[in-house]
């Protein structure tokens, strides 16, 4: 007998030689493409009504084992000193049947909400088409954002409502974690690595965003907001943002170097 | 800079500060401290080869968009997206090069020749595509000649113009690539930079010319595979899994952390079995 | 009885139980000085604003104090160090660990990892890196101490492997005649899964927290990005091991508390064969879960997607335990004792932490409640409160053999339901918080203003639980002068260490080598009811 056991627990070490660390961060990370799935709600939508769901299935769990347990308790009280417990031993094959049945119903519980999350996981990961890109950089302690014409703004994210919007973020110096605290996403930054993440600001209004990964004395104070504009007002400000940048850099980019600018000639731009 | 003979991956050069630890590293050959490359600046000139570096931070992760339309030397055109769909390597020349481009097209013919995991044309394409707006057909069939490709571009490899020279500013621009005319030097300066882009087109990678051989093309077209990789193809993943890209000497090098924890692993486990193996002769030594 | 007599003898001991008391000393100097960081953190959080401290650098030293010392301070040096030195070689009918030299280089290294960690809150440059030290930030200059960090891991490692090693020798070669694998305590066997896992793991923690000294100081750049190196691969690493590390803890105190339960309830333990395969399942299955740590930190969405599913499979082997527990008690003849009350006290936390568990390892979900006080306040459930309640009802289950007296029973149990209340005030407000956006690690919340009043009522439930901590002290102390003289098997258990042993075990356990009969077992209270009891030497 403990010879077997003694292989079995072998064998059981063994199993787990090969999972070793699995260092997959080594693939590079880059977004998927949206798929035809279209869903009928925004991922911040979706993650609420799961989470909903997975709060009923966690309940029940754990209201039943409590009064389960409760009920032993109270009902298996000493009652005289020298009382013993009567649990009759399993048979092995009520042993078995214990091992197989509560198996089944905890795997048939995991398999469902393990299905639940990954639809909710590829919506999630899986940009639409048409999102708008805004890249994200941090650093101690701040974030800025760079529009697609160059614009940059510090600590506010505006965006336009009604647009999926799709940040492609890095770090400057340490990791950070960018999280919206409305749209129910997190995604860490670090250098080295671009990370992404997408939501769908559906509502006009102002939102808060944190840090999420502790990046120092000034982590707490890492937090901005994302200002969610109607379309027309986002366009004028992204413009009259532009607008600014460009007159003011008239003057710069004369020694500039604006590519591709192909009669520079050399000694306008050497040092 | 002398190349280690263990690994054919690196051309690592030994760094002296670390004298004494260096003997434990020497069998991984230590990553060694080469600058990158960036672009082919004459010695000539006095221009800071950094002004044509490629701001990695900004532009890695940039999907480019599909609809580029392009035409290759027999004049036919066709689209940019129509090459993705899988890691598409592409470089930007001009075709009135006489220097740099063509050479920079024959390493790269030759790097990938010794791809062996990747198959061109099948798991990865080639483009090369020019900058210059006064490029024709003619001047393309031109510069395959000279760079020794004749008049049949390789399978999988697309020699090309685009189409509509106003798309040649949008494309650079958003790749990050900078180039400007010199008319001292009477030629482009440019960065000599293989750009991976990954199947569904956003940049994977920056690989600067100069000392990219092909084991870190190897690597590149299978980290543009991204999130396509997975332990189904093992060897692939195991690949990409050893290797990072190291941004100092603009190639890859070995993923240290992960011998040296997969080493500690075995210790914990050789640890057991030598207690397991003392307390068996001890055992025996009682019995007698 | 043998107690040692001089100092010489205290230190050079290579007695298994004085080693274990060394370690219990050990991890109760922990607990306070982390706990006392934790209800300064608490008092900062109270209120808006500064409180105690203008400075965050401050609040994270506090922070980084409380999470590193109460993991490798108190809880894996009293489960792993007192339980498995004290407990385990006497359960199995041992006299002594396998290699008792090991066993004293064990917990000096322990102690010198303690006192090292007490100097990081004088040292100028403390290290404030949280308990993860994940880089680039440890290795930068605002991180402090870094070496300081590296040496105290992997001085607590060498410690523990070096006790993992003993331990499990002394599991597999030293059980007294008649003690076969599957008469083992659920103790024995839990502790030997946990020591097994640290054995796998605890190098590669070591060796990848070795590397952050070396990039910081040395310039190696295992983990920089600009020399090749890899910012993730030591969130994977840390979590390979730490991940294991909840399991170390975890699985000791479930197996406390299950003798604790048989002991109390007179019964054997409901389906044993399957709760140690259970147990041992432990090991393959927490071996491939750590990314969901890192659900958001930017790894491949089907690495996210694989591991989310292998994480729900922690379920399986747990739930047999918890199944296992809970029919223990049926049909069972359960008296009240104080031991009993943190058990109790300890499977409804235990509840609460499993099943909040449950969203967490959903990567989905995660996207939404990664590193907030969702996380927080669930993994002190499950492996915190539950952790320390196991530890002390185990604690008052074996102070009558340490001390030769019994404790108070009122005091004892009044501390058990203090302790459990006030921890709950504590972590549920910051659990809904936390599912409202709650961040963790925040020395200041100016952006959420409105939460203010749930912090302000943990800070309440963190002075309810420091009451019934300080009880429970007063009533040890109490106990040990003024307690009246205890028997050798007060609770009349079944097991080897109340049945053969004196009121105070002394060199060498058993006054003769026990040799145990056909069929015997540490649960068979059906056979010989509670007259086990009265064989006991007094």
């Amino acid at each position: 007998m403990s010879i077997q056991a003694r292989a079995g627990s072998m064998a059981l070490m063994l199993l787990s030689l090969p999972l070793i660390p699995r260092p997959a961060q080594a693939v590079q990370v880059v977004p998927v493409p949206g798929q035809s799935r279209q869903w009928d709600v925004p991922p911040h939508v979706h993650f609420d009504e799961l989470l909903h769901e997975v709060f009923w299935d966690i309940t029940i769990i754990g209201v039943l084992m409590a009064m389960v347990a409760a009920y032993f308790l109270f009902a298996y009280r000493r009652r005289f000193p020298d009382e013993v417990g009567r649990l009759q031993k399993l048979s092995p094959q009520a042993a078995l049947g214990w091992m197989i049945i509560p198996v089944a119903l905890f795997m048939a519980d995991d398999i469902y909400l393990f299905a639940k999350g990954w639809e909710l996981h590829k919506q999630y990961r899986e940009v639409p088409e048409n999102a708008y890109e805004i890249r994200v950089t941090g650093a101690m302690w701040s974030w800025t954002y760079t529009y697609p014409n160059e614009v940059e703004t510090y600590g506010e994210l505006k965006v336009p409502a009604e647009t999926p919007i799709l940040l492609r973020m890095s770090s400057e110096d340490v990791v950070h974690s960018h999280f919206i605290q409305q749209y129910r996403v997190t995604e860490d930054l670090m250098p080295g690595r671009v990370t992404y993440m997408w939501f769908m600001p559906d509502k006009v209004g102002e939102y808060v965003v944190t840090c999420r990964e502790y990046c120092g004395a000034g982590h707490s104070s890492m937090y901005g907001k994302v200002i969610v504009m109607a379309r027309e007002e986002f366009d004028a400000w992204l413009e009259s943002e532009a607008a600014a940048i460009s007159a003011s850099a008239t003057v710069a980019s004369a020694q500039q170097v604006v590519s591709p600018a192909a009669d520079v000639s050399a000694r306008d731009f050497g040092r | 800079m002398t190349p280690l003979p263990l690994f054919g991956v690196f051309s690592g050069g030994r760094s002296s500060r670390l004298g004494f630890g260096m003997a434990l590293f020497m069998m991984f050959a230590w990553p060694g401290s080469v600058q990158a490359n960036y672009g082919n600046i004459p010695a000539s000139t006095h221009i800071d080869p950094e002004l044509v570096r490629i701001d990695e931070d900004k532009f890695l992760g940039v999907r480019i968009s599909s609809d580029y339309i392009l035409r290759d030397a027999g004049g036919e055109s066709f689209t940019l997206g129509g090459l993705l769909g899988r890691p598409l390597l592409l470089v930007l020349s001009y075709y009135s090069c006489d220097g740099a481009c063509p050479t920079i097209n024959r390493n790269l013919r030759d790097s990938l020749a010794g791809v062996n995991r990747w198959e061109q044309g099948r798991d990865y394409r080639v483009l090369t595509l020019s900058f210059d707006p006064h490029d024709t057909p003619e001047s393309l069939r031109m510069f395959m000649q000279h760079a020794g490709f004749g008049t049949q571009s390789p399978e999988g490899w697309s020699l090309a113009l685009l189409n509509d020279p106003a798309d040649i500013g949008r494309l650079t621009e958003s790749l990050g690539y900078k180039f400007f005319w010199s008319p001292r030097d009477a030629m482009f300066l440019h960065p000599n930079v293989y750009i991976l882009l990954s199947p569904e087109g956003r940049v994977t990678r920056y690989l600067y010319g100069a000392s990219i051989n092909s084991t870190d093309m190897e690597l590149s077209i299978t980290k543009a595979y991204g999130n396509e990789i997975s332990p189904a193809n093992a060897v692939n993943f195991l690949l990409a899994a050893c290797y990072s890209y190291n941004y100092r000497d603009g190639k890859y090098s070995i993923n240290y952390p992960l011998f040296i924890a997969l080493g500690s692993l075995l210790l914990g486990i050789s640890m057991i079995t030598g207690g397991v193996l003392v307390m068996k002769k001890r055992k025996r030594r009682e019995i007698i | 009885m043998g107690q040692p007599k001089t100092w010489k003898e205290w230190v050079f001991t290579l007695d298994h139980k004085i080693i274990g008391i060394f370690y219990l000393a050990a991890s109760l100097v922990s607990f306070l000085v982390a706990g006392t960081s934790a209800a300064l953190m608490r008092i900062e959080l109270g209120s808006l604003g500064p409180t105690l401290t203008e400075d965050a650098g401050v609040y994270n030293l506090w922070l980084t104090m409380h999470g590193a010392v109460m993991i490798l301070g108190f809880q894996i040096p009293a489960l792993l160090g007192f339980f498995a030195n004290w407990v385990v070689p006497i359960m199995i009918g041992a006299k002594d660990m396998a290699f008792p030299r090991v066993n004293a280089l064990s917990v000096w290294l322990l102690w010198s990892g303690i006192l090292l960690a007490l100097c990081n809150l004088i040292v100028p440059d403390s290290f404030n890196g949280m308990w993860t030290g994940y880089p680039p930030y440890s290795e930068t200059d605002f991180a402090g101490n870094t070496a300081l960090y590296s040496l105290i891991i992997i001085v607590l490692g060498i410690s523990s492997v070096f006790g993992a090693v003993n331990l499990a020798c002394t599991v597999m070669f030293m059980r007294a005649r008649g003690i076969g694998w599957y008469q083992l305590n659920m103790t024995v066997w839990c502790v030997f899964t946990a020591n097994i896992m640290q054995l796998i793991f605890v190098p590669v923690l070591a060796a990848s927290v070795l590397l952050l000294s070396l990039d910081k100081y040395l310039g190696f750049g295992f983990y920089d990005p600009g020399q090749g190196g890899d910012v993730l691969l030591y969130q994977n690493l840390f979590w390979f091991y730490s991940h294991p590390a909840v399991y170390v803890v975890l699985l000791p105190f479930l197996g406390i508390s299950f003798d604790i339960i048989a002991t109390f309830a007179r019964n054997h333990i409901f389906n044993y064969k399957v709760a140690v395969w259970a147990t041992l399942a432990f090991i393959p299955v927490s071996s491939d879960v750590w990314v969901h740590h890192a659900f958001v930190a930017g790894l491949p969405n089907w690495l996210r997607t694989m591991q989310t599913f292998t994480t729900l499979m922690i379920s399986l082997p747990f739930g047999l335990l918890m199944l296992s527990m809970v029919m223990t008690l049926y049909k069972g003849s359960i008296e009240y004792r104080t031991p009993m009350h943190w058990i109790v006290g300890m499977f409804f936390m235990l509840i609460i932490g499993a099943t909040t568990g449950i969203p967490n390892a959903l990567s989905a979900i995660d996207y939404g409640i990664s590193d907030s006080y969702v996380i927080m306040s669930h993994f002190h459930y499950v492996m915190a409160i539950s952790g320390a309640m196991a530890i002390f009802g185990g604690i008052y289950y074996y102070f009558p053999k340490l001390t030769g007296r019994m404790y108070s029973e009122a005091m004892g149990k009044i501390s058990a339901w203090l302790f459990f209340i006030g921890m709950n005030v504590v972590m549920g407000p910051l659990y809904f918080i936390g599912i409202e956006g709650m961040p963790r690690r925040y020395y200041d919340y100016q952006m959420f203003p409105q939460f203010e009043s749930m912090h302000a009522l943990a800070t309440v439930g963190v002075a309810i639980t420091t009451i019934g901590v300080l009880i429970m002290l007063y009533s040890w102390l109490h106990g040990m002068f003024r307690g009246e003289k205890a028997t050798a098997n007060p609770w009349q258990s079944q097991s080897l260490e109340f049945t053969h042993t004196d009121v105070i075990p002394g060199p060498g356990n058993f006054p003769t080598p026990p040799v145990m009969p056909e069929g015997w077992s540490p649960y068979s209270y059906d056979k010989t009811g509670a007259k086990g009891g009265s064989e006991a030497r007094r």
